[in-house]
Order: C-alpha cells, then structure tokens, then sequence
C-alpha cells in the first residue's frame, strides 16, 4: 500500500512551507496548519493531517526539535522549532526553488518576435 | 539522535504523537465550538479537516521506521513464536545444528591457532629455520664451524643464531633433578625479540668457549623451584657438577612448539667447554639455527647465497662437507608443516557433517512446512507476498541457525578443552587454541550461511505454495505436500552419501591405525619399564664405563626382572656413514649412512630385538676387548646377500668425532630391523655397537619385568642412589607410552574421524527415517485402498522399504564415486591400507545400508500394520 495522502504541488513544498514559518517563530502543530492555511489564502488546501507525517520525517532528518510547552491558550502543546541544520536545509530548497521557478517562467513567458 | 537511542525512544514518539493529535483535535473542536457550532459536530468537522487519524498516526510513525529492519524484527518475532509452539522439534533442529556447528567451531579455533594466527614474534615472515643436508641425509643437524662461517660470510641475514637441547643434571637445591636445556648463541634472544623479564640476555663474552658459564632461568623453573625470587640473580646453580650463574630470567614463551619443556638456557659456546676445545667441522651435534632475512631480501635469494657460501666451504673442506647443502625455510611454516594436512583433512570432514547437519534441518523444516500450508495458505490470501512469505520462512532457519550456533559456541567451548587434552603431543601450537574474534566471527558466519542453506529449500516451498488449492483441500489429506518428496529423498540421499564419505575416511584411518598399532617395529614394548639418566657428571668415559657397567648388573638381579640394559640413545642413534671392508670406496659425499647407538648386554634382550644370526653382546665385549657389532637385517641383506654377515667387518666412520682412532669391527650378530621412529616413518638401518666401546653421554634403561611401574620404578632408584646419589634418573614411563608420541598423530585423527563419522551417520539416519515416515504418512490412504484391494502387509512392507532403498542406494553409489574421488587428499596418511580399500569400502557400506534400513524399517512397519478401513476413512 501506499501513501495515498496527497502531497500538494510538489514533494518538498509542505516541507518548505513548514520550515518557512518555524523560521519567523517556534509554533506547534494546529498553529503551523492555521498559519499556512491562512497565509496561502487558502489558496492551498491542505489536509491538517497531513502536516504530521512531514514534521515526524523532519523531526527524524533533524530539521526541527520539539517540546513539549503550554500554548497561548493554555493549552499542552509541543512546539516545533527550526534547527540550524533546519535553516540551511531550507535556505538551500528555497534557492534551488527560485531557479526552477525562474526557469518555468522563461518557458511560459510569451515569445518575443 | 543516533539510531540507538532512536530505536528505545521511539515508543515514545508514538505516545507523544498520539498526544499531540489528540490535543490538535480538540483545539479545533473548542474553536469551532466558540464560533457557534454544538460539541458533537466540532468534533466531527475537527476529524473532517484533519482526515484519517488512524493513517495519519501510521504514516508518521513510518517516518522513524528503517523498513527493512522492522519486518525482519517483525519476522523474527513470529518465528520465535512459532518454534516456541513445536518444542520438540526446535530442540531436535537446535540440537543438529548446535553439533554441527560447534564441531566446526572447535576445529576451526584449532585451525585459527595452529595455521592462521601469525606467529607473536616480531615480523615472523622473514624468519627461517636452517639445518644441513648431505647426499643421503636429507636433513641433518648444523656443525659448529659451518655455522660460525655461514655467520660470518652471509649478506641476507639480520641475524643468524644457533641452539641446540641438552639435559643436566641440577643438583645442590633438593633431589637431583633433570632439566631440559637449551644452549643458545648469543644473538638468539634479540633475533626473536625476546628480553628477559629480569637480569640480562646472553652476551657475546658468555658465548665463548671458556667462558664462565651462565645461565637464564625459564620463567616456569624460576617459579616452580624459587618462587620467582628476584634475589636469585647473580647466584650459582650446579648444572653437572659445574656452578652456572644466573644472569636473568626468560619469560615464558607461548608460540614455540619446542620450547615446551626448556627450564633454562645456557650459551652455545658453552658445549665446546664439554670436550676441552673447538668442535671438528665433521660432528654435527644437535645444533639447528634461526635466521632473520634482511627486510627486501626474498628466500629464493637467502637460498641462492647460503648454496654460494655451502659450495665454497665444500671446496676448502673437502673431507667434511663434501656434497653438504643448506635447508632453509620460512619458520612458522615449518613449524606447523606437519600439522596442515591432517587439520585441513579434519576441517573438511566437520564441514560435512555440518552439510549433513543442513540437509537433515531442512528436511525437518520441510515436514513443518507441510503442516504449516494451511497457516502460509491464509497470509498468503490475506495478501502476504509470496517474497515476504519466503523471507519469513529465511528468517525463521537464520534464528534458528543463531540459536544453534549460539549453543554450538558452548560446544566447542567444551570440544577445544578436549582436544587441547587430547592432541597435546601431537600438534604445534595447541595450548594457544582459544575462543577469540576471528573464532566468534567464523561462527557467526558460518550459522548465518548455515540457515541460508537449509532454509532455502523449506522457503522454496513457501514461494510455491497455492493458496487456493491448499484452502479448498479441506481435509488434511496431504496429496500436495507430496510432491516434495523427491526433493526431500534427493536430500536424504546426499545425507547418506555424506556419511558415507566421512565413514569411509574414518574407516580407512582406524584402519591404518591398527596397522601401525601391530606392525612389526623390531621390538617388543610390552612389560618394558624405561627411564632416561643424566650421567653427564662423569668426566671420563672410563668412570662413565665403570658405572654403566655396576647400574645394569644390579639391575639385572632384581627379583622379578628378566633383563635389562642401557640403550644410548633409547630407539634412535647417531647417523653416520660406514665404510664396509672389502668393498670398493663409495664415491665420496654418497656413503651409506645407518644410525648407530651404543648398548650395554641385556638392553636388546630386555627390548625383545630378534636375534637372526649370531650373538647378542655380552659381559667380554669390553673396551679392550675386539671391537664387535651388530647389524640389522636390511644392512645384513644390503652388503651379504645370500651369505652371513657375521665375521664381516664394518667401519662407521665416527672415528674422527670420537677423537678414536679408526678401525674396523667385526659383525657378530644380525637382529631384525628395529623401526625407531614407528611403522611407516623412514629410518635409516641400524647398527648396534657394544657401550663399553661406545660410550655415549646419556641414554636410557630398559627393563623387561612382570612388575608394574609403581613396584619396579622405587626398586630402580634404589639401586642408582646407593650408586650415586647425585644422579638424575627422569621420564619413567612403560614403553609403550614413550613411544607412543609416533602414533599420538594417527590415533588423534582417526579418534576425531571416527567420532564425526558416528554423528555423521546418526544424522544420516535421522534424516531418513524422517523422510520415510513423512513419506509413509503422506501415503497413508494410497496404502489403505492397496490394502483393501487385495495388497498384503509384506507388499506395504516392501513398498515402503523399498522406495527407502532406493534413496539408500543412491547415497550409497554416489558416496562411493565421492570417496574415490576425494581419496588422494586422505592416501599421504595412511599406513597398510590403500585409499580405495576394498574391504573398508565394503563394511562401510553394509553398515550404511544396515542403518538404512533400520531407518526405514519403523516407518514401514507403521504402514504395515495400518487398519485398511481407517487408512480409507482418513481419505
């Protein structure tokens, strides 16, 4: 069997966004949700669920720590937090991802006689 | 996070996981609840947005999972599980294995030790053992003078170093004892690397003939006679009536075959104090010698110089090195030589065994798979893969395989400390067998190849099994598993073949053995007591004469003894070349050569040497008297066929060793051949010279009694302490055990033969009553409708038994072509007996097939016996 939960866009995007908002400020899980939620416009529909298998494999690579701490609510929650290694990763995807974008843009732009 | 603490902490990741999306949950819930909503659908729209809980908790938990490990786990898990539900079984399996793989492990932490482990020498590579040749001789001991010239004109070695054993006698510190020496030249400690744990090595000026003599204690002698007292340096020993001071302390070493028994070590120099001045370049006593070559320099290129350096000696002393040549060869080879092909013969025959071992484990495992298909029928519709069901049945033999190793470990942890006991005078290097890393991983690898081996066949079958034609088939009448039949026979088979192959070995070595045991070695070691005596002490022969003389008359009056004599040295002799009379001059560098030893009257009779012609010696064979001899047969036979040799004269050319003048003796008695190194093993002729005209240092009594040791042996040194007090009487023991150090190499192996040959056929025999019972099993309603139709019990009986012979047959055949085939390897070691014996091919096989049989005969008279109507019913 495999994975049948759908990976938005491409692989790496839920990965990129995720390590993207850790780096303005530590947030735990449905915060993360809400946040990209919002921030796309809901533009990208995401399943919550879905953001926990990526944290588990990023937490694994050792992208993120986690904790466990009170929200704002005062609720038990565990926050997530960008690791150095985390940063770079991210630093990296992003750059890597501007070039492609770049390059997409070139092949759709219209030609020009 | 490493993957260890991943490993222990991951529960609790889970738990935290779990947590965590719980909390999720219900945060939305609550926000959805504050924005209007009831409780109940919060928590359903919650679970909407958030999708799957339970695939979202799997998938996450999959992040930390490394797949592979997991489902071997998994696998393992289950595995044991289900050895755990067939007790029986797993332990017979365990049990197999456990033997197979513990013997293997046993021979090998031998094989490690004697012919793998490096020598602990520094760079035991560029060592070598030298020794002299000469035309006839092909291996003979090093002459002083050759060796200080090899050491002064060579260009290849680092260091060239001499030593020779010796015996004293140490009196002055309780009762006279004898101590193994061994002389050493100067160099011989720094050319292994070896520094004394106390005092200083061996100087260049201790090395010198008319030295003042010293000597280096052996770290077992220093604590068994002084209690490792530091205070014994600089203090004297009497070693033969002469003060030896001690000068240091040599730790025991643990990697040389010959330094066993060394209590201490004196210089070379030293000997040629014994007979007032340098040795005569004609006497080659004792000495062999080390050397170290030089870092680039290969052995072809040591062998070409020391032939240069031979040569030229040979031109300048022409008299005493004609044709003479150097043997060299690398030491830790030659050390072990001896010892390779019978351990390499030994780790075969274990691989066998464990081979048979894997055929019998898997014919098992395929019964239990047959029991299993409804169980592998079920996960395999449930959607189990066939690869994974194979994997699970892999990873099931490999646990198993694990667990045997791990039992076999025990076992050989128990067979090495037998074998240690077993073959300590027969190979080199034994007391350095242990357990170690290589051992552990030899093992290791061996159980793992082990459970691929005989697993792949029950997972074979795995891989073919329908899931669909095993469910329909409600009943368990077992048509499908039948058709593994001829694989498992086929695997039977090869079992018996197997067998066969290690019975023939080991038949043909116990038989070679009792060859030896009863082949005509000249003499008779029944009822023979012997002792060695040091009689160094003595300065001149005459005093040496005089007391031989008094020693063995008294003895020979002891009640109860029939005779008794000094042989020097007991079964062996100095081996040197004769001149015959009236035969032409041999060219020079080819004379015959015989081994010469003195013997006082009474030794040959006391030793049962057949007198064929002529006289034994007797009391007027005296030093002045004519000097006499006695030949053996083959020396009898070479020089006088058809005629007698007595009134013959010969002349062993040992007159300018001896400082004697030459001259010639006249044979007056030819005895049978003596055989001094045991049946089979080359000797030279041997000639026998009176030991008042030949009177060696040392040498050994020999008494023919009825008495047993315990009552002859006080009488004995009884009589040499009234004669003299200070001397040495040592290695007393019955004949047969002193000579037994000739045969201790040929009983090991065809004890260890024909033990690996007995569990080889046991197996064998499992193995195929197994098959044979499964067989009568599958058929049993197929046996039923027979009977119903007419067949008699003698018809089942000879259905069953013969399809059993059949398999048994087939071993049979095909473990006699193998046999055959592989007979060269075994033929070098055996005495008496031809690899392809007919004889024992031909027991061997009955006893195989009478096994066989026996194995088969169970199962079919089960069959025989079945009541029709059940057998039917079953159907």
């Amino acid at each position: 069997m495999k994975n049948t939960i759908q990976r938005d866009l491409f692989p790496g995007a839920l990965e990129m966004m995720i390590l993207r908002t850790l780096k303005r400020r530590p947030l735990h899980g449905y915060a993360l949700a809400q946040h990209i939620k919002q921030t796309s416009n809901d533009v990208l529909q995401i399943e919550e669920g879905s953001l926990y298998p990526a944290l588990q494999r990023m937490l694994k690579a050792g992208w993120l720590k986690a904790e466990w701490g009170i929200s704002s609510t005062n609720r038990r929650v565990r926050i997530y937090t960008l690791t150095p290694l985390g940063a770079k990763h991210l630093e990296r995807e992003v750059s890597s991802f501007e070039r492609m974008l770049e390059g997409i843009r070139r092949v759709l732009s219209p030609v020009k006689p | 996070m490493n993957w260890i603490t991943q490993l222990f902490r991951r529960r609790q990741m889970c738990d935290d996981l779990s947590e965590e999306i719980r909390e999720h949950l219900e945060e939305k819930a609550e926000e959805l609840v504050e924005a209007g909503m009831s409780r109940e659908e919060a928590g359903v729209a919650a679970r909407r947005e958030f999708g799957d809980v339970t695939q979202v908790e799997e998938f996450s938990r999959e992040a930390w999972q490394w797949p592979a490990i997991e489902t071997v786990l998994i696998d393992a898990r289950f595995g044991l599980r289900m050895l755990r539900k067939n007790p029986g079984f797993t332990a017979v399996v365990i049990l197999t294995l456990a033997i197979g793989i513990g013997a293997n492990t046993a021979i090998f932490s031998v094989v490690n030790a004697v012919l793998l482990r490096p020598f602990s020498y520094p760079h035991p590579e560029r060592l070598v053992t030298l020794s002299e040749r000469a035309p006839g001789l092909p291996l003979m001991y090093i002459a002083k003078a050759n060796l200080e010239d090899w050491r002064s004109q060579n260009t290849v070695f680092e260091g060239l170093e001499g030593f020779r054993a010796t015996d004293v006698a140490f009196t002055g510190h309780g009762d006279p004892q004898h101590l193994a020496i061994r002389q050493v030249s100067a160099g011989f400690f720094p050319l292994l690397g070896i520094t004394p744990i106390l005092g200083r090595p061996i100087s260049a000026q201790d090395d010198k003939p008319g030295a003042k003599p010293v000597v280096l204690l052996g770290d077992s002698f220093w604590a068994r006679e002084f209690g490792r007292d530091p205070g014994i340096l600089h203090k004297q020993l009497v070693f033969n009536g002469e003060a030896y001071t001690v000068i240091g302390v040599i730790p025991s070493s643990r990697c040389h075959l010959t330094w066993r028994k060394t209590d201490a070590f004196t210089p070379l120099g030293l000997m040629e104090n014994a007979i007032g001045g340098p040795m005569h370049r004609d006497t080659h006593s004792g000495i062999w010698a080390y050397a170290r070559l030089k870092p680039g320099v290969t052995l072809e290129q040591a062998r070409a110089e020391m032939t240069r350096i031979a040569e030229q000696l040979e031109q300048r002393y022409p008299k005493t090195n004609l044709g003479q040549r150097v043997n060299l060869d690398p030491l830790p080879q030659r050390m072990v030589r001896d010892a390779r092909r019978p351990l390499l013969l030994l780790m075969g025959a274990v691989g066998l065994v464990l081979l048979i071992a894997c055929a019998n484990v898997a014919n098992l495992l395929m019964s239990l798979a047959v029991v299993r298909r409804r169980e592998i029928a079920v996960r395999s519709a449930l959607g189990a893969g066939a690869g994974r069901l194979a994997r699970q049945q892999l990873c099931e033999s490999i646990l198993l395989a694990f667990i045997g190793g791990a039992i076999g470990l025990l076992v050989a942890y128990g067979a090495t400390a037998a074998l240690g006991h077993l073959a300590s005078s027969s190979l080199p290097r034994i007391e350095e067998v242990s357990i170690d890393k290589p051992v552990l991983l030899f093992t290791l690898g061996v159980s793992l190849l082990t459970g691929i081996v005989f697993g792949v066949f029950p997972a074979l079958m795995a891989l073919r099994i329908d899931p669909n034609e095993v469910l329909k088939d409600a009943s368990h009448g077992s048509r499908a598993g039948l058709t593994r039949v001829g694989m498992r026979s086929a695997l039977a088979a090869g079992e018996l073949a197997l067998s066969l192959v290690l019975l023939v070995a080991a038949g043909l070595t116990i038989k070679s053995l009792f060859h030896v045991l009863q082949a005509d070695v000249g003499f008779q070691s029944n009822g023979v007591l012997t002792a060695s005596l040091l009689d160094t002490k003595f300065k001149t022969e005459a005093q040496r004469r005089h007391f031989v003389q008094q020693f063995v008359e008294k003895l020979s009056t002891l009640p109860g003894v029939k005779a008794a004599g000094i042989q020097s040295p007991l079964l062996g002799g100095a081996q040197t070349d004769i001149r015959v009379e009236d035969r032409p001059q041999p060219e020079p560098g080819t004379e015959p050569y015989v081994e010469i030893s003195g013997v006082t009257p009474g030794a040959l009779e006391a030793l049962s040497v057949e007198l064929v012609a002529g006289r034994y010696f007797n009391a007027y064979d005296k030093e002045n008297a004519p000097l006499v001899c006695i030949i053996d047969d083959t020396l009898a036979q070479q020089y006088w066929p058809g005629e007698s040799a007595l009134g013959k004269r010969i002349d062993p050319d040992f007159s300018t060793s001896l400082g004697a003048r030459r001259s010639w003796r006249t044979v007056v008695g030819v005895v049978h051949r003596i055989r001094n190194y045991g049946a089979g093993k080359p000797s030279l002729p041997g000639a026998f010279l009176p030991y008042a005209q030949y009177p060696r240092r040392g040498g050994a009594l020999v008494v023919l009694s009825d008495l047993e040791q315990s009552s002859l042996e006080p009488m004995v040194r009884e009589v040499l302490y009234t004669l003299d007090p200070d001397l040495p009487l040592y290695d007393v023991s019955p004949l047969a055990e002193a000579f037994d150090i000739h045969i201790a190499p040929q009983r090991l192996s065809a004890v260890l033969l024909g033990i690996l040959a007995g569990i080889a056929l046991l197996l064998a025999a499992v193995g195929t009553y197994g098959v044979m019972a499964y067989m009568v099993a599958g058929r049993t309603p197929e046996i039923g409708v027979r009977r119903a139709l007419g067949a008699k019990p003698a018809d089942v009986l000879r259905l069953v038994l013969g399809h059993g012979m059949r398999v048994a047959l087939a071993g049979l055949l095909a473990g006699i072509l193998v046999s055959l085939g592989l007979g060269g390897a075994l033929s070098p070691m055996l005495f008496g007996v031809k690899a392809s014996d007919p004889v024992t091919f031909a027991s061997v096989g009955t006893l195989l097939m009478t096994v066989a049989v026996a194995a088969c005969y169970i199962p079919a008279r089960r069959a025989m016996r079945l009541n029709p109507i059940e057998a039917v019913r079953h159907e």
